[in-house]
């Protein structure tokens, strides 16, 4: 097999004495629980930590030690010692640095400079937070020890040259470090394995694998053919054998994306800058598809009010999510897969429980008979979801119309027909004129004009109660008849609506911003649900057949798999 | 590392990503760390059993003295034109300390420490460090400033505590 020219497991240990897997993990969870003096956890931005864990595993730590390099020879200039700094969250330390910076400067700003002799760096405090969590990470992988050669080299430094070789040595030790641990092997057969399958699939050897080698039938071929008693790696469950699928099929995306031409100028061609420093930043943003996708913050913001009590959704239809939020956008590629998962995962975990309860002498087949799992019943299980989730749209609608608003305004277009968008647009233009604001109208985006900047809020803050007049003149409410029967359809729903938590009846500013939110993210969970319904379609002609194909593959399997010694 | 093992090392990275989300580790933290030491610092009676045990880490030690010094304990360097004989008496502005043989018994000494400031955080310990060996002595309490401790001839303590070349911190 080939990537790019190389075969991929060209420097791949294939043995490892200890269990890399728990280590580096270990190691992880031990940065994640370090405290500061208070006792307090000190790496509280979660999302530092799991980015600055990324930059490590995936060998692109070589910038940001550098920078720390800068940074502590910044704090040793001030007299700063790095043991203080190393029992201090970054909040505690930028003010620590402003409060010097302003006594010395007497100004403001986000960012700071080093200076030795003619060579300066320029940092900003935002990025002290991912120092913190590297300068850990050194003294978890290295010891103690390290830390004090560090501040001793540190210290003696006096020069741009100086710091460049503290930094490639500290880069250095931690690669020999992590090169012992990383990758490990245990995951790497995984690896290998799927590589393996593509190639013998292809029948080329130097074939360069791409994103749409690993489709639908290959995950499902993949799995059958793990479990083949030729098969040194054998993963019993389909949920598992798609996992490690559907992870390589964004992994190859994600390195055809992040290949690199150039270097990272400062260390050259040393293996702890993998990517450059510029493509860096959005590879490990782009691991958690925080850049292009909010399915996953969707999920976990409707989940994280669930478990403060506030149901929007019930717990079944959030579990009918969740698994959204770990495959995200590559669900979109391969619907079918998900569904499988769904319908055949579930099945198989059901025979599992059987079989340790010692019931699985029962036909595999009554598990879809009596549970009614199918294609279709999954489908219409989604569509059904997707309506309720539009009427708890409406009622959040009707919730912040009461409110009388204006935040409200972005949101009204989304009610009314094409006559009464046309009276909306007249209405919009005459505030305009008597506002004398540029308002345009999607966004309801307002500049003020200075003349009128005194009378202007308060205008504005009017915009809702005109409206709600102008509606009720305009021929008497009849040339928006659609709007206000979805208004009365809206309280009726209110009024049915029971959901613990799910109030909201007072106007206050924490109510406003919090619906303002729950209507966003619902919006967003039933786009991707209508989208992932949407691409289901497309790709599969006869769901019954589908399904028919697919259950006689999956029972003659897991009669393979739990037949022998019921 | 470079390009060729770009999609496995990825693939890695995302398991490790989903592993560590519900990870814990099983292994408790016995490394000797920044934040242990700090932890000793702060809460020396926490140690009492420990702190001679970790002293005997050099690196601990090292860092520990350093924070020492840094945030206001008592220190005395040290002495300049260092004696060849055994140093029974030391004196700074912050402390006296003297050595007195027992009348009774040759091996027993009497370490009077009299301090001659005031201090605001509680004086617990008495840390002596020379040669990158260092021992602590737990500080009975203070009665008018003075706290009066036994020593023995042949302990490591007496012998490092009368060196001219040790160093003293109290805290």
């Amino acid at each position: 097999m080939r990537i790019n020219d190389n075969n991929f497991f060209d420097k791949w240990k294939e043995f490892s004495i200890e269990k890399p897997d728990e280590i580096i993990l270990n190691h992880f969870d031990i940065v994640r629980n370090h405290t500061d003096l208070n006792g307090d956890i000190k790496h509280k931005n979660s999302k530092e930590l799991i980015k600055t864990f990324s930059l490590i595993i995936t060998h692109n730590y070589g910038t940001s030690v550098y920078e720390l390099c800068n940074f502590l020879k910044f704090l040793n200039n001030l007299k700063f010692s790095v043991y203080h700094i190393m029992v201090m969250n970054s909040k505690q330390i930028i003010k620590k640095i402003r409060t010097k910076e302003f006594n010395i400067k007497s100004e403001i700003s986000n960012k700071f400079l080093l200076k030795i002799e003619n060579y300066s760096f320029e940092m900003t405090y935002g990025r002290i937070a991912t120092y913190t969590v590297i300068l850990d990470f050194i003294e978890e992988f290295l010891g103690l020890n390290e830390i004090l050669s560090i501040e001793e080299k540190i210290d003696k430094a006096s020069s741009h040259n100086d710091l460049k070789l503290i930094s490639n040595d500290l880069s250095k030790k931690i690669y020999d470090y992590l090169k012992d641990l990383l990758p490990s092997s245990y995951l790497q057969s995984f690896s290998a394995a799927i590589g393996n399958q593509i190639i013998d699939q292809k029948k080329d050897e130097n074939h360069i694998i791409i994103s749409d080698d690993i489709s639908d039938d290959f995950i499902l071929n993949f799995w059958i053919n793990s479990m083949s008693l030729e098969s040194k790696l054998r993963i019993k469950t389909y949920s598992l054998a798609a996992d490690f699928c559907l992870t390589y099929k964004k992994s190859i995306e994600l390195d055809a994306k992040f290949s690199f031409q150039n270097l990272d100028e400062i260390n050259g061609h040393e293996p702890w800058n993998y990517l450059p420093s510029d493509k860096v930043e959005l590879f490990v943003e782009e691991l958690y598809e925080e850049t292009e996708n909010v399915i996953l913050n969707s999920i976990k913001y409707i989940n994280d009010l669930y478990l403060q009590k506030i149901n929007v959704l019930k717990k079944n239809e959030i579990n009918e999510i969740k698994l959204f939020s770990k495959y995200q956008q590559i669900s979109l590629k391969l619907p079918l897969t998900i569904f499988r998962i769904c319908i055949f995962g579930d099945v198989q975990n059901k025979i599992i429980e059987a079989q340790r309860r010692k019931k699985i002498g029962l036909n595999k087949n009554n598990f879809f008979e009596s549970n009614e799992l199918n294609y279709n019943f999954k489908k219409s299980s989604y569509k059904n979801l997707i309506k309720n989730i539009e009427i708890i749209k409406n009622i959040v609608f009707y919730k912040l119309w009461n409110f009388e608003q204006k935040d409200i305004f972005s949101l009204i277009c989304n009610y009314l027909d094409q006559h009464e968008i046309n009276y909306y647009n007249k209405f919009i233009d005459d505030q305009k004129q008597k506002l004398n604001l540029e308002i345009s109208q999607t966004e309801l985006d307002i500049k003020i004009n200075p003349n009128i900047e005194v009378n202007f809020q308060q205008n504005l803050d009017e915009l809702f109660i005109h409206f709600k007049e102008f509606i009720k003149l305009e021929n008497e409410g009849k040339n928006f008849k659609n709007f206000l029967n979805c208004l009365v359809l809206f309280k009726k729903q209110e009024k049915k609506f029971r959901r613990s938590g799910f109030d909201f009846k007072t106007y206050n500013n924490e109510n406003l911003k919090m619906l303002l939110k729950i209507y966003h993210t619902l919006n967003e969970i039933m786009k991707f649900l209508s989208k992932f319904l949407k691409e289901f379609d497309m790709t599969i002609k006869s769901v019954d057949d589908q399904f028919r194909d697919d259950k006689q593959i999956f029972l003659e399997h897991f009669n393979y798999l739990y037949s022998t010694g019921e | 590392m470079n390009k060729i093992g770009g999609v496995s090392n990825t693939f890695l990275t995302i398991n490790y990503l989903n592993l560590s989300k519900n990870f814990s580790s099983k292994k408790t933290e016995d490394k000797i760390n920044i934040r242990k030491v700090w932890d000793v610092v702060i809460n020396p009676t926490k140690y009492d059993n420990q702190i001679n045990e970790l002293l005997k880490n050099k690196n601990f030690s090292r860092v520990f003295f350093k924070i020492l010094d840094e945030e206001g304990s008592i220190h005395q360097n040290n002495l300049i034109a260092a004696a060849s004989e055994n140093v029974l008496k030391r004196s700074t502005e912050e402390f006296k300390l003297e050595i007195i043989p027992s009348n009774k018994d040759k091996k027993i000494f009497y370490l009077l420490l009299t301090i001659l400031k005031d201090f605001k955080l509680p004086l617990l310990n008495l840390y002596v460090i020379c040669n990158n060996i260092s021992l602590c002595k737990k500080i009975p309490s203070f009665k008018e400033k003075q706290a009066q401790m036994i020593l023995k001839k042949d302990d490591e303590f007496f012998k490092l505590i009368t060196n001219p070349e040790s160093e003293i911190f109290i805290r």
